[in-house]
């Protein structure tokens, strides 16, 4: 209950009026008074009371007709009304609740109880309001939700696009670049000038390309969209073609990619272009924290049940502090001396897609000793045999299935 | 299912992804320590499912659904994104078993990745109407993503005792 109620008394007895007025502005309440029906009527759209208090017996307009235009009023729909009669027979009070009274109080007042009366029909008008404003607030935020839900669900969709126009406008394009510079550069003959202007075309090219590569793996990976293809993979030639494509970015840096292979390596089981893509980026890496005339020394082995590549720089190293959030996107590690580290995805990509092949990548590295990098991956079961597993196969076994 | 018959299109689901289609799949995956959540629109009659192999994202590495807050983000997310609404989706939880030589302090990775789905399945209001989860055998699972039911086998060794999988995935 609110303080300051305000009743509205609609009685044509001015004494019992003033009496109520006493009584009720002694209790709290603001009091408005009206001597007649129709004045009560008039007054509901300035007074706008949270109750009301109407005789039955008045003359001109009855009581139940006051009570029934009241609550046809709009201020007065919700408005509880509480007849006063010294004649309240049953059906009396039947017919002032048929015109939308909430209650009946006899005559003489027992003002204790006309004091009860309406604290209780107050407090169930306040229940009822708040309960009104709750609905509409939870309508509002249900209308909100959706609102946010269908930005949501557009954003989702203009991310997709955005990626469909990245692929078509700059990595197609990107990919003609490449391979017109590249055959500038492998002409025998031609103008010096031009070979050298290709190849600086081309390593420029090659390093957006990385870049868009790595934007376009972090998405599909983040999306949980990546899944390994497994085929029986020359490994060997996976790091020849990696070697090919760094060779032109490394010599026009002036520094060497050494490649040593041992053990086989013409058919280890797994992914072949995401190892591919894991080599391209510790490669890269390693090529950004190379002084001119270093060496990157790039090792794979293939053993009996795994393979083992590590790609080892000579550049200034990384301390033990700066080891600690390696593999966070965008954020460069320590060495920050050195020249800034590419984009800050390669790193991140290259653990995330050894994650998926099941291998581990790890950093050794001591200040001032360069950094080796290892991928070690195992032997993956090719894709049809582990679904076929899966799906009911027989190398595994498996108890009678549960519904759930 | 027998090869050469028609039937829905299958899908082997690994560790660290997530997979949401409209059409009816047969999604299978083989669960150790790791948990796989199912979630479907029962009006749409659509499903989605990950799999996940550690808990929470710790910040270093890639956001990938290999953590369990990411894999049921990024699941909740592909689901409303085609279309799903929040209050028509219902909740399946697998996996998480007890792998030896997995914990770190007083819980299992299993425990954690089980833990970890109920609290955020919770906290966006996704009621869980099956589970089988916990327990030391490594588990089979496969999903119709349009009926919404699994069907779950646990992994016997030769001998028929109990064998789970390092960490969840075929060896």
């Amino acid at each position: 209950m609110e303080p300051g109620d305000k009743i509205l008394v609609i009685d044509d007895d001015a004494t019992l009026r003033l009496a109520l007025r006493a009584f009720l502005e002694k209790h709290g309440f603001v009091v408005a008074e009206a001597p007649g029906g129709a004045e009560g009527i008039e007054a509901m759209p300035w007074e706008k009371p949270a109750l009301v208090l109407l005789d039955l017996t008045m003359p001109g307009m009855n009581g139940f007709e006051v009570c029934h235009r009241i609550k046809a009023l709009p201020e007065g729909r919700s408005t509880p009304v509480i007849v006063m009669s010294g004649l309240l027979g049953t059906s009396q009070k039947r017919k002032a609740l048929h015109a939308g009274a909430v209650d009946s109080l006899q005559k003489p007042l027992d003002y204790e109880e006309v004091e009860i009366r309406i604290r209780t029909h107050l407090a169930i008008r306040h229940q009822e309001t708040a309960l009104k404003k709750a609905l509409h607030d939870a309508g509002a935020m249900n209308r909100n939700l959706l609102e946010l839900n269908d930005k949501l669900t557009q954003s989702e969709a203009v991310k997709t696009r955005f990626l469909a126009l990245m692929r078509n406008s700059i990595n197609n394009p990107l990919t003609d670049i490449l391979g017109l510079a590249r055959s500038i550069t492998d002409q025998p003959e031609g103008l010096e000038k031009a070979r050298d202007l290709a190849r600086l075309i081309h390593s420029n090219a090659f390093r957006m390309d990385c870049q868009m590569r790595n934007v376009f793996s972090a998405a599909e990976l983040e999306a949980g969209e990546a899944r390994p293809f497994i085929t029986r993979v020359n490994v060997a030639s996976v790091a020849a073609d990696v070697m090919n494509s760094f060779g032109a970015c490394a010599s026009v840096k002036e520094k060497t990619l050494d490649l040593a292979l041992e053990g086989d390596l013409q058919a280890f089981p797994t992914d072949g272009s995401k190892l591919e893509h894991i080599l391209a980026n510790l490669v890269a890496n390693a090529l950004d924290f190379t002084g001119p005339g270093g060496v990157i020394r790039i090792r794979l082995a293939g053993e009996a049940s795994r393979l083992v590549l590590s790609v080892a720089d000579e550049g200034p190293g990384i301390p033990e502090a700066g080891q600690r959030y390696l593999f966070a996107p965008f954020r460069a590690a320590a060495g920050e001396s050195m020249a800034p580290r590419g984009h800050g995805l390669g790193l991140p990509v290259a653990k995330a897609l050894a994650d998926l092949l099941d291998g581990s990548l790890h950093l050794r590295s001591e200040p001032g000793q360069g950094c080796v990098f290892t991928l070690t991956l195992p032997r993956a079961p090719v894709l049809d045999e582990v679904e076929a597993d899966a799906l009911g196969g027989d190398i595994l076994i498996f108890d009678e299935p549960q519904e759930f | 299912m027998v090869p050469g018959i028609e039937g829905p299109a299958t899908h082997y689901l690994y560790p660290c992804t997530v997979f949401v289609h409209r059409a009816e799949y047969i999604v299978s995956t083989i669960l150790g320590s790791c948990v796989a959540v199912c979630l479907r629109d029962r009006v749409l009659a659509m499903g989605g499912i990950n799999h996940y192999m550690l808990a929470l994202w710790n910040g270093d590495g890639l956001p990938t659904p290999k953590y369990g807050n990411i894999a049921i983000e990024t699941l909740l997310k592909a689901m409303l994104g085609r279309g799903c609404l929040r209050e028509n989706l219902t909740a399946k939880i697998f996996g998480g078993a007890n792998v030896i030589g997995s914990g770190q302090g007083a819980f299992s990775v299993g425990e954690r990745n089980i833990a970890l789905a109920r609290d955020v399945l919770a906290r966006e209001g996704l009621p869980i109407v099956a589970e089988d989860v916990g327990g030391d055998a490594g588990r089979k699972i496969i999903y119709n993503t349009r009926t919404g039911v699994v069907l779950v086998s646990r992994l016997k060794r030769m001998d028929g005792q109990p064998l789970v999988l390092p960490d969840g995935r075929p060896r």
